[in-house]
């Protein structure tokens, strides 16, 4: 119906005799008249059926229809009415266009939300009202001395004021500059800003600006009506219809875009239902949403935020770019891409009760992996500060209490000295049995501080612990090193304490040689301890689990297998 | 402290110079650089981390002044240090427990053999090396005359201090030396302090002859076949 409009007005244009259009200026002009016209049009539409019912279709098509009305007011056949109807409707391009600029700058298309009009778009609709209202009752054609423009009746005339209406008009280019200025300034922050998804579409945003600005520079040239046969205003004209194409342009591809979005999100549905056991959703979502660095978290409680796939923390978007997906009014993950933050938006909307199932059923999955993933981590902290306690119980008995010894050792290895010169034989023979007492706490000492932990596995390596362990057992043990790296402290610890295990059990059973092996392979610390007798090995298997590691054994083998990453 | 105050005491008394003493490695190699001492005493534990950093700076001193002689004390039973510096030059270094050093004829002893170029290895270490269990013993082949100056040779003495010690004649050592290191399979090096880090390698190791002249891998037993 609209398209009929916009070709009959365009027909009417070419056989007026009263200039009151661009588009009667010539064919150029008329032509940027139809194209514009017709691309507002089939914009509008585009997006008001593509769109859902939101008011930028509605916007757009009242841009539209204001674009095309200066052409039906020099309708001479027409009823008056019709003619006025025109002159009224005409100023409208300003504040649809405003409509339009702010919708796509607010966000406010968001298809099924509500659209919530800005103050700025109020503020335009309404003084423009009010605007052609007064004008419409208050200028008479016949006595305005531009009147070649527009020479009708005005049907609505109440009181011809010629003077009030030359002030209307300069009110109303002050009004259109204040309108525009205030429109360039709020598009400016929001594109620059570019924050969360508050700019659906930049192309929108820019080219519906720029319609404003010349509609803005129009009504500064030219207050009331204006000479269609100025250059300057045919310049801007052409102008104005390139601008208008481009927004149309800028519509009908963002609906496009919204809608290829729209519809890869419907194929998610099946595809999160399918596929969720074979890939990761993650990748189902990007590769059905075409954005490749999509990222999901999981909503976890026990974490108080939201988790990855993986089972670690995931700290929010320091942009607050993330999106947040909903099953019912529970949080279920949230969505994060760098790449296109407009359609991000959708997708959180967007996303069916199948693909919410989907990942609602991953962040189940997730949360038990957070939750061994804390376990793991807590074992790891358990061993270390057990690790650290007894390097701190070792190096206490070493400075400390075998210091204090040696102290004592001394004095009385002075005191026998003395004792000898004097020739106490009685006493000389009491103090020596002192020393000897003294000397072989000493060696005590050594023997339990050592079995703490020796030192020479942080220093030396955990091949010439082994070795060492070898030296102070009672029975042979061979160590065959093909370890080539060094290993992290944790992981030699854990070698040690398994192969010193199994050496233990050993000599409890009386065996008379073990051989150890060690590897390192792929990543992994492999010791194989030939000749181990059957054990228990609890706390070899706590200290190697903890590190994520796994202990094989049979009739006379140990095999330890730990991570080195 | 105690100990360093003590050892300054003994030393002082038994009329030896104390030239320099330091608190951490830094302050150790001035003093060795500026004062040029005949010997070195260094506790292996020194700050910062308490563990080894006297016997890497034992080594640091061996490196740079050939001509002192550096005596490690430790409380570490460990044969894996003693040959970390015996392996960085055979003469004039030593391996002592710390208890050790309060009896004044041991000290004075030690810091007289280091002088003359021996090696000394603590006594400790080398019973438990002897005593080590290994796969069909060669050691236990050896006379008992045998294992005991076996022991003197990984301890460091010379043959004129074995033949001191054990009230024999020295040409009765030499050919008891000869005697024990062919039943092992070792090649009496010609070298006097040679012989003991190969003495110590080979009782360290299992059983299998170790070479003479030992390499870094050495200080690894020899892989059994797969």
């Amino acid at each position: 119906m609209l398209a009929g409009v916009a070709t009959a007005t365009v027909q009417l244009s070419t056989d007026s005799d009263l200039l009151t259009t661009h588009a009667a200026v010539g064919p150029a002009a008329g032509a940027v008249q139809v194209v514009a016209s017709l691309a507002l049009v089939g914009a509008g539409l585009v997006v008001w059926f593509g769109g859902g019912r939101g008011s930028p279709g509605v916007a757009v098509l009242g841009a539209a229809v204001a674009f095309m009305a200066p052409v039906w007011i020099g309708w001479q056949d027409a009823p008056p009415w019709v003619q006025s109807l025109g002159a009224l409707i005409a100023p409208l391009l300003l504040p649809c266009l405003i409509d339009v600029a702010t919708s796509f700058s607010t966000g406010a298309d968001g298809g099924d939300r509500p659209h919530r009009r800005s103050g700025l778009v109020r503020v335009a609709y309404v003084v423009t009202v009010v605007h052609v209202v007064l004008r419409a009752t208050l200028h008479d054609p016949f006595l305005d001395p531009n009147c070649w423009a527009d020479c009708r009746a005005d049907t609505l005339l109440v009181h011809p004021a010629p003077d009030a209406v030359a002030v209307l008009d300069l009110l109303w280019s002050a009004a259109a500059l204040l309108l525009g200025a205030g429109l360039v300034l709020s598009s400016t922050v929001t594109v620059a800003r570019r924050s969360s998804a508050a700019v659906l579409d930049v192309g929108v945003v820019v080219t519906a600006t720029a319609a404003v600005s010349v509609q803005v520079a129009r009504a500064m040239l030219s207050p009331g009506a204006e000479d269609p046969r100025r250059e300057v205003l045919q310049l801007l004209f052409v102008v104005e219809g390139v601008t208008l194409v481009l927004l149309a342009c800028a519509l009908a591809r963002f609906t496009w875009c919204r809608e290829q979005h729209r519809a890869s999100l419907r194929r998610l549905a099946d595809v999160a239902s399918e596929a969720a056991g074979i890939e990761s959703l993650a990748t189902a979502l990007s590769r059905a949403t075409g954005l490749s660095d999509l990222e999901l978290g999981y909503w976890v409680p026990a974490a108080a935020g939201h988790v990855d796939a993986a089972g670690r923390p995931m700290p929010p978007d320091p942009h607050g770019r993330d999106v947040s997906v909903l099953r019912g009014d529970a949080p279920v993950a949230v969505i994060r891409s760098h790449e296109d933050h407009a359609s991000m938006a959708l997708i959180g909307e967007a996303l069916g009760p199948a693909a919410r199932l989907a990942l609602d059923n991953e962040r189940l999955r997730v949360e038990e992996v957070y939750h061994v993933q804390q376990l793991a981590d807590s074992r790891a902290r358990i061993v270390s500060a057990s690790d650290r306690a007894r390097r701190e119980l070792e190096r206490d008995l070493h400075d400390g209490a075998q210091q204090s010894l040696l102290a004592v050792l001394y004095s009385l290895q002075v005191a026998a000295a003395a004792s000898r010169n004097r020739g106490d034989d009685a006493q000389t023979r009491a103090l020596e049995g002192s020393v000897d007492a003294c000397r072989a706490v000493l060696a005590e000492l050594r023997e339990i501080a050592h079995g703490l932990f020796p030192v020479i596995l942080d220093t030396g390596g955990l091949a010439a612990a082994l070795e060492n362990l070898g030296d102070r057992s009672g029975l042979v043990v061979t160590v065959q090193d093909r370890t080539v790296a060094p290993l992290p402290k944790p992981v030699a610890h854990a070698g040690y304490l398994a192969a010193a295990a199994a050496v233990a059990a050993a000599t409890d059973c009386g065996h008379s040689r073990v051989d150890i092996r060690l590897h390192h392979t792929a990543g992994e610390l492999v010791v194989e301890v030939y000749g181990a007798p059957a054990g228990a090995y609890v706390q070899t298997h706590d200290r190697v689990g903890a590190l994520g590691g796994h202990l094989v054994r049979d009739d006379e083998n140990l095999r330890v297998v730990i991570p080195c990453e | 402290m105690l100990t360093r105050a003590g050892i300054v005491r003994l030393l002082t008394e038994a009329g030896h110079e104390v030239v320099g003493e330091a608190g951490d490695a830094t302050e150790l190699l001035r003093h060795v650089a500026q004062q040029g001492p005949d010997a070195v005493i260094v506790d292996i534990r020194m700050p910062p981390t308490h563990t080894d950093e006297g016997l890497v700076a034992a080594q640091q001193i061996v490196d740079r002044h050939p001509s002192v002689a550096v005596l490690v004390l430790s409380q570490y039973v460990d044969p894996a240090y003693a040959l970390r510096l015996l392996e960085e030059r055979p003469e004039r270094v030593g391996y002592l427990l710390k208890e050790r050093v309060f009896d004044v004829v041991v000290l004075v002893d030690a810091l007289r053999r280091l002088h003359d170029g021996e090696s000394v290895v603590d006594p400790s270490i080398v019973s438990r090396l002897m005593r080590r269990p290994r796969a069909d013993d060669p050691v236990d082949r050896l006379s008992a005359r045998e294992q005991e100056i076996l022991a003197c040779v990984a301890e460091g003495l010379s043959n004129h201090g074995i033949a001191a010690r054990l009230y024999i004649a020295e040409r009765t050592v030499e050919a008891h030396i000869t005697r024990a290191f062919q039943k092992l399979g070792l090649v009496d090096a010609a070298d006097a302090h040679r012989r003991v880090l190969a003495t110590l390698l080979y009782l360290r190791s299992d059983s299998e002859p170790t070479s003479p002249t030992p390499a870094t891998d050495s200080l690894r037993s020899p892989p059994p076949d797969d």
